[in-house]
């Protein structure tokens, strides 16, 4: 088991994760294609460390999954503010900044 | 052995990576993100590193993904069951998508010489790479500011979720 087939699996993901959030309309939804996102970039991070023989990377993870839990947190609050606002979740509906 | 375990947790991966983006119901696409987090926690384990798998379960599934579910929870779902799911920009997104797929394979099958220059360079670290011993010596040794940078960030989070949850005085009365 080569460590190139983890960063197929990642990338494959990422993308996976990037066509959520530019074709889902459901905002809960995107920001659990981000979620994906940041999944697949601490997989790439732990490989390295890997191969590197070097925990640097795992400590780069720590990092990674504590600003994923804050943006889910504010993200989320905003979710929640525009649900109240708005009554929906769709992202297209969204759209006062737009000119 | 760690073969067969790669495979099996790449596809489960996969398949409810999958689930998640393309599901209707955001529940069912809740779940399907605590089972691709699961599977990525697996393939931490194969890669050595017990702590991040631990922290992965802990944070993502324990806390990350209820948080998720409590807000699904608060929503009405029948009105967003019947609309459509997806914009009306998903064929360029898809093939912007897949351009940038097509990128980084590229850049993954230029890149194997740096590959190669990292097997022959392993530093050799004492039991094992990813214990608890050897990641908190360096997350609190070297890296001891972007720590403290970290939790000041949560605190700012933390605050920032309570005020753009909090209902406003008007609305209250």
């Amino acid at each position: 088991m080569s460590l190139y087939n983890f960063l197929y699996l990642s990338s494959i993901i990422f993308t996976l994760g990037v066509i959520g959030v530019l074709v889902r309309r459901n905002v809960l939804i995107v920001l659990m294609s981000i979620e994906l996102m940041l999944n697949a970039v601490n997989l790439n991070l732990i490989v390295f460390s890997k191969l590197w023989g070097n925990v640097v990377g795992q400590v780069f993870t720590v990092f990674v999954i504590t600003v994923a839990a804050a943006e889910t947190a504010v993200g989320l609050a905003i979710v929640v503010a525009i649900y109240r606002h708005k009554d929906t979740v769709n992202i297209d509906e969204v759209n006062i900044l737009k000119w | 052995m760690a073969e067969i375990i790669f495979w099996s947790l790449s596809a489960i991966a996969l398949v409810f990576s999958f689930v998640v983006i393309l599901a209707k119901n955001p529940v069912r696409s809740a779940i399907a993100l605590i089972a691709v987090l699961l599977a990525f926690a697996g393939l931490y384990l194969i890669l050595d590193s017990e702590f991040i798998a631990g922290v992965q379960i802990l944070v993502y599934i324990g806390g990350i993904t209820v948080l998720y579910m409590f807000v699904v929870s608060m929503m009405r779902l029948k009105r967003i069951n019947v609309e459509s799911q997806f914009s009306r920009q998903w064929l360029a997104a898809i093939i912007s998508a897949i351009a940038f797929f097509v990128e980084v394979i590229y850049f993954i099958l230029k890149g194997k010489d740096f590959f190669k220059m990292g097997m022959n360079s392993k530093i050799e670290v004492a039991n094992g790479l990813g214990t608890v011993e050897n990641v908190g010596k360096v997350l609190y040794g070297k890296y001891v500011l972007p720590f403290e940078i970290a939790t000041v960030l949560l605190l700012a989070a933390i605050i920032g979720t309570v005020l753009l949850a909090k209902r406003e005085k008007k609305e209250m009365e």
